[in-house]
């Protein structure tokens, strides 16, 4: 399953979809269009996604990937 | 015979010391970084975002680097581009140390700038920054040079 988490004060949101059956099921796909428009929306507001992957380092990434694992969202961070 | 009212203040007094004396053992980093990831991992801790950031975290931590965090109060992120360098992350309030052949170099201070994310969460945010990103990392953080003590 590919997941999107939302690193949020409510611990994390997620999203969750069948990445297996990404180009097949319309269940599939609704989610997928969910992850990606809140992927978008947090990305506008400055959040940085990482894919991550078991066994391997964390991966920045630009574009929602739907056939990623796992995708995080971390907010915005400032210098304190 | 005393009056009630001394052994009421004795009592009062003894208690607020008694007290003290627990918080202060609890405060301590060590206990402070075992207990806890302990409470908050319980189904009754009554903070649910508390809870869900402490899985997370031990979902997405491998078990010695969970272990460590929870017995040191602090994760080591090796450097993924300057060998010899480790980021020790505290759980909870204080600075990422930039650590190099086990001296301190600089402190670094960055944080979510909407601020309230649970503890575990934060821990998590500067490892994946650190691995994914680690030159814009450094340019966000703000740094600081080391302190005299270290």
């Amino acid at each position: 399953m590919g997941v999107l988490r939302i690193l949020s004060h409510h611990g994390d949101d997620r999203v969750v979809w069948d990445q297996t059956a990404v180009d097949t099921s319309t269940e599939a796909q609704a989610a997928v269009r969910e992850a990606e428009r809140i992927f978008a929306e947090q990305r506008a507001h400055g959040a940085t996604a990482v894919k991550v992957s078991p066994g391997r380092p964390a991966e920045r990434i630009e574009k929602f990937d739907p056939y990623a694992e796992e995708i995080v969202m971390i907010p915005r961070v400032v210098g304190g | 015979m005393l009056p009630a009212a001394v052994y009421f203040v004795v009592t009062m007094i003894a208690l607020i010391a008694v007290l003290r004396v627990v918080l202060m053992v609890l405060d301590r980093p060590a206990l402070r970084a075992r207990l806890w990831p302990w409470f908050r991992s319980r189904s009754w801790w009554p903070v649910p975002a508390e809870r869900t950031a402490e899985a997370l975290l031990r979902h997405m931590l491998p078990d010695h680097d969970y272990r460590g965090l929870c017995y040191n109060g602090y994760l080591d992120v090796p450097s993924p581009s300057i060998e010899g360098r480790t980021y020790r992350v505290p759980r909870g309030p204080g600075q990422v140390l930039v650590v190099e052949s086990g001296q301190v170099m600089e402190r670094l201070c960055l944080q979510p700038a909407a601020g309230g994310l649970p503890e575990a969460d934060v821990v998590l945010m500067h490892k994946l920054l650190i691995e994914s990103d680690e030159r814009s990392y450094l340019l966000t953080a703000n740094h600081f040079p080391r302190s005299i003590w270290y």
